[in-house]
């Protein structure tokens, strides 16, 4: 009897044992969340509480106001947040005292089975009016700070860093940039650390009304979470985007204050608008709210660019350490640069399967084979990405090559270093702000030019991906001397270029598209003012490293009264070089010889060249120079320009 | 067909959206996440300025009516998920014996000897990556029988 107690004892206590260690991270806290039916609420105490905090004047403190993304704007003072499960009040977007007070109530209303208390889901606020009122806990409902400690304890967080990847290839959309917070886990696993995202929840629009109701806030934007290395994936690999850790310097209360409020933020809707409220403006709050003193979401006008908000972490003094990590791209670039060109002949015909893993292994001397076997476990997956191989060889490929991996030792092996390019700080300010004076045609001219957002050609690449021109809404307007009047020279709604280099590893297409309203030259010879899409693609390749040359197939709309059937359209191509010498002197230049056709026919040239000397990150020196011939006319156009980056 | 279902069970016990459902059928095996995180190429242009995602990519933050308490980012540090997520990358530095990500599965397991842990791995690679078509799950099963065998 005694022995089988003991068995069965024993059996209980190793059972219990391993359900612990089974799963230890997954045991929910162990304050159970119950209904109390012993609990009632004191309204005299809760009315007190009420009575301290209007007092205190609560409602007007910045913290209050931070907690529930309170700002005061062109339509007065409200909230940014566009949903109503984030207000206890019904006039809690615009009132904070009117929040505050139901707020309060509603800590201490009974806990009820299937309903999230408030004292739950707004910890943050909860923790900040404990403390600011000195709530006595034996009142309360319900140890919500317990609970969420318990809870916070188990993800074991340490350091808070925020992320940023930069631009990538054959995309210049993308560096606009983005960013994400982490709350590392103490265990330094920072790949398995729960990574906040702020993003808009788009539906699958058709791409230019996706754009539209972007810009002007018809998505909702969401915080979600996600491991970090679903986001490495997606960035570093998938996209192939360089990524830069900021390491912030909050500390451990500050740390847990911020991830009070991810959890009031919770499945929280806001109307999300591209170019300011948006996914980084968005995370600056958990900042915000972690160390009271801050205002980082203040002070942003028109725009908030990932990069300006990471700038503004940088000025703040809360970065205390900053990482890069490579992106997939860069690693096989990286890699590439102690390879033979034969050996990665060799590496390129085994990845695209022209030769076979014996053939490849005895072409290879033994003190090369862990390097060029790396190299190639890389080079495959990119080929995956970019659709040149099939799953299926990419499977295969990729196990013959780690199985021969794993029987080689790393004595030999090449330790990856990539070498570290200029962080996305170091870019210039993105709005652009040109005042020159020039001569068309012989006429005499002053002209103003402004870019509201990003980078073209001709800028500093330092800290932006190479090659890439995106401007959103550029215009330029004139006035000529002579006659004493003013012309809107173009209006651009989207200028893009991408001139991704092609090499060995890689060949990429380059394209332009620009489309908009400009200056169109008539039959006449004179001008009118229509609109005008322009497009082309083809390829590029540099050479030295600072001349970069590409060739693309064109074609060039232009709309007029004046044409026949209203408009011009012409085919053709371009040829183009850029050089950079030490990010001092750039040079853009450019020939485009194009035909028009069924409508209008004319031969159509025209040669650009732009010649730019930085000053410094904010100001700089342009010269150019047109040359362009159309209906049997040529004309000159030549300008010096003064350019401030702000 | 059992082994489908159990997959499927698994993943359903430690998620409820929809994505990782997909991920339990497809984003099992070799190169299927390289190939997850791509876009259209005109969704590629427009949807970086947006930085979209149609909302089911991720985990819940907190779930359950009392919040925190089974909340999926405690999820994240489970080693099925992790392998599934991250079998490129982990195949990887198992091959080459180290890196982020066989550290990061090292401290899962709680390895005393991390080196040791390493290569242990590392010389047993045929015996994990069995054959083109393993899936994570497998994957897992074979790290199991290599640590503890």
């Amino acid at each position: 009897m005694l022995f089988n107690n003991t068995i069965k004892y024993g059996l209980t206590a190793v059972l219990f044992l391993m359900s612990l260690n089974i799963f230890p991270q997954n045991q929910a806290p162990s304050i159970e969340y119950v209904p109390d039916p012993s609990y009632t609420v004191d309204p005299t105490y809760v009315d007190s509480l009420v009575k301290k905090a209007l007092d205190l004047k609560l409602y007007d403190d910045p913290y209050w106001k931070k907690l529930l993304h309170y700002k005061v704007g062109l339509h007065g003072g409200r909230s940014l947040i566009d949903d109503k499960k984030f207000f206890l009040s019904e006039k809690g977007k615009r009132s904070t005292k009117e929040e505050l007070i139901a707020t309060i109530k509603a800590f201490f209303t009974p806990i009820e089975k299937d309903k999230t208390h408030a004292g739950i889901r707004f910890i943050a606020r909860f923790s900040w009016l404990s403390e600011k009122l000195a709530i006595d806990k034996n009142r309360l409902p319900f140890d919500f700070d317990g609970r969420f400690d318990k809870y916070y304890e188990s993800i074991n967080v340490g350091k808070a860093i925020v992320v940023f990847p930069a631009g990538y290839m054959g995309s210049p959309a993308s560096m606009f940039g983005h960013t994400l917070f982490i709350f590392e886990n103490k265990q330094n696993k920072r790949i398995i650390s729960p990574a906040i995202n702020y993003a808009a929840n788009t539906t699958e629009d058709f791409g230019p009304i996706f754009a539209v109701k972007g810009l002007f806030g018809f998505y909702y934007g969401y915080f979600s979470v996600m491991p970090y290395s679903d986001k490495i994936n997606e960035y570093n690999n998938s996209e192939m985007r360089d990524m830069w850790e900021y390491t912030l310097n909050l500390s451990d209360d500050e740390v847990k204050r911020a991830f009070k409020h991810v959890v009031e933020m919770d499945k929280v809707g806001s109307r999300y608008f591209f170019l300011d409220e948006n996914c980084s403006y968005n995370l600056l709050f958990l900042i915000d709210v972690a160390r009271p003193e801050l205002d980082l979401t203040s002070g942003y006008f028109f725009s908030a660019e990932p990069v300006d908000t990471i700038r503004g972490l940088i000025k703040a003094d809360l970065v205390k350490k900053r990482d890069y990590r490579p992106s997939l791209f860069s690693q096989i670039m990286a890699r590439s640069e102690s390879v033979s060109s034969a050996d990665s002949d060799k590496v390129i015909n085994f990845a695209k399967g022209k030769i076979s893993i014996e053939e490849f292994n005895s072409s290879i001397s033994q003190n090369k084979k862990a390097e060029l076997y790396d190299f190639t476990t890389d080079y495959l997956k990119f080929l995956l990405i970019k659709d040149k191989i099939k799953i299926e060889d990419y499977q295969k490929r990729l196990l013959q090559i780690l199985n021969e991996r794993s029987r080689v030792d790393n004595k030999n092996a090449v330790e990856l270093s990539v070498k570290e390019p200029f962080p996305p700080e170091s870019s210039h300010r993105s709005r652009k702000l040109s005042l020159s004076g020039g001569t068309y045609d012989g006429f005499r001219y002053y002209q103003m030019a402004f870019r509201p957002s990003c980078h073209s050609l001709i800028d500093s690449d330092k800290g932006l991906s190479k090659g890439s021109e995106i401007e959103f809404m550029p215009f330029a307007a004139r006035y000529y001397q002579e006659n004493k009047k003013f012309k809107f020279e173009k209006l651009s709604v989207v200028r893009v270029i991408s001139l991704s280099e092609s090499n060995r590893y890689n060949v990429a297409n380059c394209y332009l598209l620009d489309t908009g309203g400009r200056q169109n030259i008539l039959p006449d010879h004179t001008q009118s003012f229509g609109g005008f899409l322009n497009g082309g693609t083809g390829y590029s390749t540099s050479l030295f490293n600072f001349f970069q040359i590409y060739g693309m197939a064109e074609t060039d709309i232009r709309f007029s009264g004046q044409y026949k059937y209203n408009s011009l359209l012409c085919f053709g191509g371009r040829l183009g070089l850029i050089f950079d010498v030490f990010d001092v002197w750039k040079s853009v230049v450019s020939a485009d010889f194009m035909r028009g056709v069924l409508t209008e026919k004319t031969n159509v040239m025209r040669i650009t060249a732009e010649e730019r000397i930085k000053i410094s990150s904010f100001f700089q020196i342009t010269g150019c120079y047109t040359n362009e011939f159309i209906f049997k006319k040529r004309t000159h156009d030549i300008s010096a320009r003064a350019e401030i980056m702000f | 067909m059992k082994k489908i279902l159990s997959l499927v069970a698994v993943f359903g016990l430690v998620f409820a959206s929809a994505e990782v459902f997909a991920a339990g059928n497809t984003g099992c095996g070799l190169g299927a996440v390289l190939l997850k995180g791509k876009k259209g190429k005109v969704m590629e242009l427009l949807a970086t300025c947006l930085n979209g995602t149609s909302g089911n990519q991720t985990f819940a933050i907190t779930s359950g009516t009392s919040g925190y308490e089974e909340g999926a980012v405690i999820g994240m540090t489970d080693v099925e998920v992790f392998v599934a997520k991250n079998m490129d990358s982990l195949a990887t530095d198992i091959a080459r014996g180290n890196g982020e990500y066989v550290d990061t599965l090292a401290s899962m397991y709680k390895a005393q000897d991390v080196d040791g842990f390493k290569t242990k791995l590392k010389n047993n690679f045929d015996k994990i990556y069995t054959n083109t078509g393993v899936t994570s799950k497998e994957v897992v099963a074979n790290i199991n029988d290599v640590v503890n065998g």
